[in-house]
């Protein structure tokens, strides 16, 4: 297992690499850079292009990929060795390792809109709340549309599975941005329940992850309403699949089986039912992570919420290049971790899949 | 020998979208202590539901369980609670399925899916129910029992996992085991090894036992009793020998008519299959169910179902549901002949 794991993440290191040069690649296809314009008024021409010479941004994109892989005394290194190769001469006169140590030493590189800041503080104070957004929306997903749909398919047929299907296929056909706003409107604004806008946890995070308030009022009053919002859509789909599995699996022979035997319906559900059914819920679990993560940039703008989805959205239109390739990138990293998550998962509750 | 089992006109049907399928049609027998009944018929003739309705184990609904008694040891277990019928199942009467691939729960190790049943009836603790259970498969003839116990379903071959099956019917030491078809998703070879260790088991144990397959030869000697049901109904029912050899059904003839035999001389019979199509489920059918794909059918079978009586000048305990008389039928036409003509 352990061995498998360590396969599964060392493979993944191209693809995600691949990833980030397209992003890098794709950013600067763009017309227009990230110096064109300061506020309202563009700066003077030597200014820009001092700014974009100290971002190399006069180099050949190769060059630049390399710098933010490597670093810049890496590239400049390879470029001591191989001189030859074209843009050599622009690499050698501006490499500064203040710019870029390099992703294999955790360097995102600076950002180039926020004077003096690092992608790595931007990351370091908005990634741990978009990440404990996420977690507890799909927490959530799981406590509600776990039992909801288990019930359901145990009272198959009767006011209680109609309601819960009701509830569920509203759940699923209203958009987060139409129910993000009525929650608002609905609790703290009317009924002055729970917080709107910013977080309820500030650095320094436990891990770097997580809050240290998390059992705090202060904490859930802000969570709740986006979390929430987040988490419906997936709980439903969770629920209404649950049901079906749940329903599909007592018909199968070996539930018979079990009934032979003289259990009590409520072990035969438990234990011989519910395994079986989560099967496929965990598999629809993978892409089901994909959506929640865009997900967060939605509901943290409507809710105001300080997390990555800021940057996400922000840095496109500002053409800040690192900031946007490294949010990127932390992304992909997340689904691979999430991914690898529900395959574990996945191994534990079905014995006949074999990783090795 | 005492009676162990006695089903009195059983009636089941399910109600579906297609229609009211009547699958058992008022069916009466009874079953000694330590007998084994072979209950024999064509795929859909109500062999599974008749055995499945005595433990309430079909889905109600569709399955409705229309009349009928089903006394064991004097109590009728169709009235019973779920409760009382739960300490039934596993316990005094166990089963073991067709298809010992989907009958076995997979994800749940075998040692697990033997144990909750000892836990349950016995009440066994864990470290008894496991020795036990180590036991038991040891017993049916899987090697190094009791080290697998921790394996899954899919770690055995087919024909192992229907030795589990069968270590699991009998974990409780039940009074009845009721087998239905426990053979026929295996392959011959495999089929030959779970009868003999069945015949061995049940001369060790003693329990009573009903054997359900669409397989006359399977039966034949394996069973003290045939029963030979159609269209939800018992055609014919006896002692081994005199079913073979005293035929009274057509049906039951069919069946010995298309089965390969060993002992036949060279060039003296063909097989030959039925003719017609199995009946139509749908219908309550006024008259002999067989009598569409009888070549002896009277006027009289097309109008008025024949009740299962006692043979005439034959064994007592033989019975069978016919107007017409099968001896002399056959005699003036032989059945070769008559399926052609
Ligand atoms: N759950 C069910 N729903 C509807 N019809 C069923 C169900 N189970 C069995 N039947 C019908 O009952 C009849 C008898 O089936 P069964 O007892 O399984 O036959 P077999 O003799 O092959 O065991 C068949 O026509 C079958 O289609
Ligand atoms: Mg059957």
């Amino acid at each position: 297992m352990f061995v498998y794991i360590i396969r599964r993440l060392l493979s993944s290191i191209p693809v995600i690499l691949l990833l980030t040069f397209v992003i890098f690649a794709l950013m600067r296809a763009i017309p227009g850079g990230p110096f064109d314009f300061a506020g309202d008024k563009s700066l003077p021409k030597a200014v820009t292009a001092n700014l974009e010479r100290r971002h190399h941004l006069d180099w050949p994109l190769g060059w630049q990929f390399s710098s933010y892989v490597l670093g810049d005394d890496i590239t400049a290194g390879i470029c001591t060795g191989l001189a030859f190769l074209p843009g050599c001469d622009a690499v050698q006169a501006t490499a500064d390792a203040g710019i870029s140590q390099g992703l294999i030493r955790g360097d995102l590189g600076m950002a180039m809109k926020q004077r003096g800041r690092t992608v790595n503080d931007l990351v370091a104070e908005s990634l741990p709340i978009s990440f404990q957004l996420g977690m507890i929306a799909l927490a959530l997903a799981i406590v509600i549309g776990i039992p909801a749909g288990i019930l359901s398919a145990l009272r198959q047929n009767t006011w209680l599975d109609y309601s819960s299907s009701f509830v569920a296929v509203l759940g699923l056909s209203i958009p987060n941005l139409v129910l993000g706003p009525l929650l608002i409107w609905l609790f703290p604004l009317t009924l002055g329940w729970f917080q709107v806008a910013t977080w309820g946890a500030k650095p320094p995070f436990i891990l770097g992850l997580f809050p240290t308030n998390f059992f705090t009022w202060e904490f859930w009053s802000h969570a709740i309403l986006p979390a929430f919002t987040l988490g419906t859509a997936f709980s439903a789909s969770i629920a209404r699949l649950t049901r079906a599995s749940l329903l599909q699996v007592i018909r199968e022979d070996y539930i018979r089986t079990a009934r032979s035997k003289g259990l009590r319906e409520r072990s035969v559900m438990l234990v011989h039912a519910l395994k079986n059914s989560l099967i496929p819920v965990i598999t629809v679990l993978g892409p089901l992570l994909v959506i929640l993560v865009t997900g967060t940039f939605v509901v943290e703008q409507i809710f105001g919420i300080p997390g990555m989805g800021k940057y996400f959205v922000t840095s496109i239109s500002s053409r800040d290049y690192p900031v946007i390739t490294s949010v990127s990138l932390i992304f992909a990293v997340l689904l691979v971790l999430a991914n690898l998550v529900v395959d574990i998962v996945y191994a534990w509750l079905d014995p006949r899949i074999q990783y090795s | 020998m005492g009676v162990l089992l006695e089903v009195k006109d059983l009636a089941v049907r399910f109600y579906t979208q297609d229609g009211v399928v009547h699958a058992v049609n008022g069916i009466s027998y009874t079953l000694n202590e330590g007998e084994t009944l072979g209950v024999v018929g064509e795929s859909g003739s109500g062999k599974s539901v008749h055995a499945l309705s005595m433990l309430k184990l079909i889905p109600i609904p569709p399955g409705k369980i229309e009349s009928g008694q089903v006394l064991f040891e004097g109590q009728d277990l169709l009235k019973m609670s779920d409760e009382e019928i739960r300490q039934i199942r596993g316990g005094k009467i166990a089963m073991v399925f067709q298809d010992p691939m989907t009958s076995l729960n997979p994800v749940l190790t075998i040692g697990k899916q033997i144990t909750e049943a000892l836990q349950l009836h016995l009440g066994m603790n864990d470290k008894q129910a496991k020795n036990r259970a180590g036991e038991l498969l040891d017993m049916v003839g899987i090697p190094d029992a009791h080290r697998r116990l921790g394996d899954y379903p899919h770690q055995f071959s087919g024909g192992m996992r229907q030795r589990v099956m069968i270590a699991m019917g009998l974990s409780c030491n039940p009074q009845l085991l009721i087998a239905d078809e426990p053979t026929t998703a295996l392959d011959v070879t495999i089929q030959a090894q779970i009868i003999e260790l069945v015949k061995k088991l049940k001369d060790e144990l003693g329990m009573a036992m009903i054997w359900i397959t669409h397989d006359l030869g399977v039966v034949a000697g394996l069973a003290d009793t045939i029963q030979v049901m159609y269209a939800g109904r018992i055609m014919e029912r006896g002692p081994v020998r005199a079913v073979f050899k005293d035929t009274r059904n057509a049906y039951t003839l069919g069946l010995l008519k298309s089965l390969p035999r060993l002992d036949i001389k060279k060039g003296a019979t063909r097989l030959v299959q039925i003719s017609g199509s199995p009946p139509d489920m749908h219908t309550d059918p006024v008259g002999d169910p067989f009598a569409p794909r009888n070549p002896y059918a009277t006027p009289r079978c097309w109008e008025e179902t024949p009740p299962l009586r006692p043979v005439e000048d034959g064994d007592p305990d033989h019975y069978v549901a016919a107007w017409y008389d099968l001896r002399q039928a056959v005699k003036e036409k032989p059945y070769e002949e008559a399926m052609q003509g």
